[in-house]
């Protein structure tokens, strides 16, 4: 067994409960042996810790104050896990089963976490279709999105129509150029002409964010846009990767009815980030606002879940409920799931299939999470430096398989998470059939659902999927605004606290 | 597999909403859905399944308050009450159950119960409606299978815990509750399908 250096009680070998003379023992036994050993005390680096801790273990004032600290690190976890089950004990079966967990991962109680500054990129699409209310209300929001930044905080904005213009440089208030009027001066000067055009926007936004993304900030892109991006959507797929590979993560908002979601949402999964409809332009501000409320505090960043399935189980589907609904990219080994950030907790709803299982048995699946917390540390007088601590928390999943009677009933919340969920699933579903032109069943999938967001009270939406079954039996195919509507009005029905 | 009950999609054991068409698929869901605990913060749910243009018509009406002046034996609704929630009263009737090609009636009073399974002579235990003639055991039905209830609400059917479960015009019955049977209904017990018909 090694010793951890920076345990004091340990260097010692005596207990936490050590009385003043026995730690005087204990020294004086350890002295011994170096003097036996010939060890020079005056420069053994080992010997020197030793020393240190006598020193510290001895001062009754230094003593109580280390004790202290140690007690509220070892009390504070970095991140809370609770994961409920649709079941723990499951039937013997000659075919295949599911089985649900609901993991939830909150902040610590006590949790106050390193602050960082924001490192904030925002991506503005100026195409033609942006012209107008679309275009000021950016502008509006940007300026009240200004006034709201602490004087740490970097602000960066790019437009892009067919190419991009950096029109604010990544800085600090204070570190500007310019003066703050000049600034907002060249934010109303941006107009709107061209075609869209997102991989050099986001390529130089990037850029920006980049020249100050380090541990010491919470580095964020957030792009707007209203339109189809044509020919590089893999370059765009690529930087997105890259950035998050370098801690930066990323959010898209499409504004209106004629941006392509699919991108978007793929756009967002290598960081687990959020995409997001904005359906009139008056509501920029409030999904802006939004997403930086979030990304104020971060307990940790990068949280990422293992795909390492024991034999016989495969997930079936993994799909992030909070703090904003967000299908989940399952192709990769880990799977991104964003931040823990704000007041609210990260919940992810998995589903794994287990298959045939004859004889009884125990199923264990491991949930092996990975992630950074930003940690404070004094590193010179006066100044604190943040560095970020890359930790692992895993939890088993207890399964019984056996020909005993099977468990309770699954908890609510869970139920409700994956009736949702489904909810989801089947507008896709539906849309998917449509695209295939398979419009029969779209249309019968779409009449069902409308159903089904009626029992959930969602009264608006009924109507939408209604409106939408007509539209397939009469004219054969959706709206894209009906699309989008469904589509993000079921992820806030999935997560009832977004706007 | 577990065949969807509204839209016959299949599903793996385990699987809690029909990934076809979003219908409840274990008694749990489906208990789920009923008592319309759908999360804080959300409107009341509609219970059952009516047709979507009729309900959008009155949107100050919402569905959850249309629910209760719905006439109480229109076939097609699927009215539910917990099982604490049944009020003694109601009104006595003859229940006339078709069995294949026979028919038996039992007298249901006001208030009163009457029981579906099978005989068990060795426990002093017979049902009103007793299947064991019928082939019950073989399609499994349960000696406490189900009963039949007249209450305030109305006549009501409700599955006792049987090991094979009890359906009403298609829809699984969840456990803990009562549904409030039309003029005439199909209930299946286990694989056993009877029609029960109300007379006055």
């Amino acid at each position: 067994m090694s010793i951890d250096p920076t345990d004091l009680y340990a260097l010692l070998s005596i207990g936490r409960d050590s009385s003043p003379a026995e730690i005087e023992q204990a020294y004086n036994g350890l002295k011994e042996a170096a003097a036996i050993r010939g060890i020079d005390i005056e420069r053994d680096e080992t010997w020197q810790r030793v020393q240190y801790a006598y020193d510290v273990l001895t001062n009754p004032q230094r003593r109580s104050l280390y004790d202290s600290l140690v007690a509220e690190k070892a009390a504070a976890p970095a991140l809370a896990f609770d994961v409920r089950l649709s079941a723990e004990r499951l039937p013997l079966l000659d075919e295949p089963q599911i089985v649900y967990a609901l993991v939830t991962i909150r902040p610590p109680d006590d949790g106050r976490p390193a602050v960082r500054p924001l490192n904030l990129g925002l991506v503005v699409d100026r195409s033609t279709s942006m012209r107008g209310a679309r275009l000021e209300r950016v502008q509006a929001a940007v300026n009240l999105i200004l006034d709201q930044l602490g004087p740490d905080d970097i602000l960066s904005l790019t437009t892009f129509s067919d190419r991009a213009e950096v029109v604010l440089r990544a800085a600090t208030a204070a570190g500007r150029e310019q003066t703050d009027a000049a600034w907002r001066d060249r934010l109303a000067g941006v107009s709107a002409s061209g075609g869209t055009e997102i991989f050099y926007g986001l390529a130089a936004a990037l850029g920006e964010v980049r020249r100050h993304a380090s541990p010491e900030t919470n580095s964020h892109l957030i792009l707007l846009t209203d339109g189809q991006t044509y020919g590089d959507v893999p370059d765009c797929l690529r930087l997105a990767e890259a950035a998050a590979a370098q801690g930066i993560s990323l959010s898209a908002f499409g504004i209106g009815s004629d941006w392509n979601d699919s991108f978007l949402d793929a756009l967002v999964a290598p960081s687990g980030g959020q995409s997001g409809f904005i359906r009139k332009p008056e509501d920029i501000l409030v999904h802006l606002e939004d997403r930086l409320r979030g990304l104020g505090i971060v307990h940790a960043q990068g949280v990422r879940l293992a795909q390492k399935w024991p034999a016989a189980t495969t997930l079936q589907e993994a799909f992030k409920l909070a703090p904003f609904a967000q299908p989940l990219a399952t192709h990769e080994a880990d799977i991104p799931l964003g931040n823990v950030e704000g007041r609210s907790p990260l919940a992810v709803l998995l589903a794994f299939q287990l298959a045939p299982q004859t004889v009884s048995a125990r199923v264990k699946i491991p949930l092996t999470f990975t992630f950074q917390t930003p940690q404070a540390t004094p590193a010179s007088p006066g100044r604190i430096s943040t560095t970020l601590k890359a930790e692992t928390a895993s939890h088993n999943l207890q399964l019984l398989v056996s020909s005993g009677p099977a468990g309770g009933d699954p908890p609510a919340e869970l139920i409700e998470a994956v009736r949702r969920v489904n909810l989801y699933r089947l507008q896709e579903q539906a849309w998917d059939e449509a695209q295939a032109g398979q419009l029969e069943s779209a249309a019968t999938r779409m009449q069902q659902l409308s159903t089904r967001y009626l029992e959930t009270g969602e009264v608006d939406l009924a109507h939408q999927a209604d409106l939408e079954a007509q539209r397939l039996t009469r004219m054969g195919g959706m709206s894209p605004e009906g699309r989008k509507v469904l589509k993000h009005g079921t992820r806030a029905l999935i997560d009832p606290g977004k706007p | 597999m577990i065949t969807c009950p509204e839209c016959t999609a299949a599903s793996y054991h385990g699987v809690l909403f029909c990934r076809g068409c979003g219908a409840p698929l274990s008694p749990a869901a489906e208990a789920h859905v009923a008592a319309g605990d759908r999360g804080a913060g959300r409107s009341p749910a509609p219970v059952g399944s009516e047709p979507v243009r009729r309900s959008l018509g009155v949107k100050s009406a919402r569905p959850a308050d249309a629910a209760t002046d719905r006439p109480a034996t229109s076939r097609g609704t699927t009215r539910r009450f917990s099982l604490e929630q049944l009020a003694p009263g109601g009104v006595s009737c003859i229940l006339r159950v078709t069995i294949g090609e026979t028919s038996i009636r039992v007298p249901l009073a006001a208030g009163g119960v009457v029981h579906i399974g099978r005989s068990d002579p060795a426990a002093g235990f017979a049902p009103e409606i007793d299947l064991d003639p019928y082939d019950g055991f073989e399609a499994g039905v349960s000696r406490r299978h189900a009963t039949i209830q007249s209450c305030l609400q109305g006549i009501v059917v409700a599955d006792q815990g049987s090991s094979n479960g009890t359906w009403l015009d298609g829809r699984r019955l969840a456990p803990g509750f009562a549904y409030l049977l039309a003029a005439t209904a199909d209930v299946k017990l286990g694989e056993l399908v009877v029609q029960v018909s109300l007379e006055d």
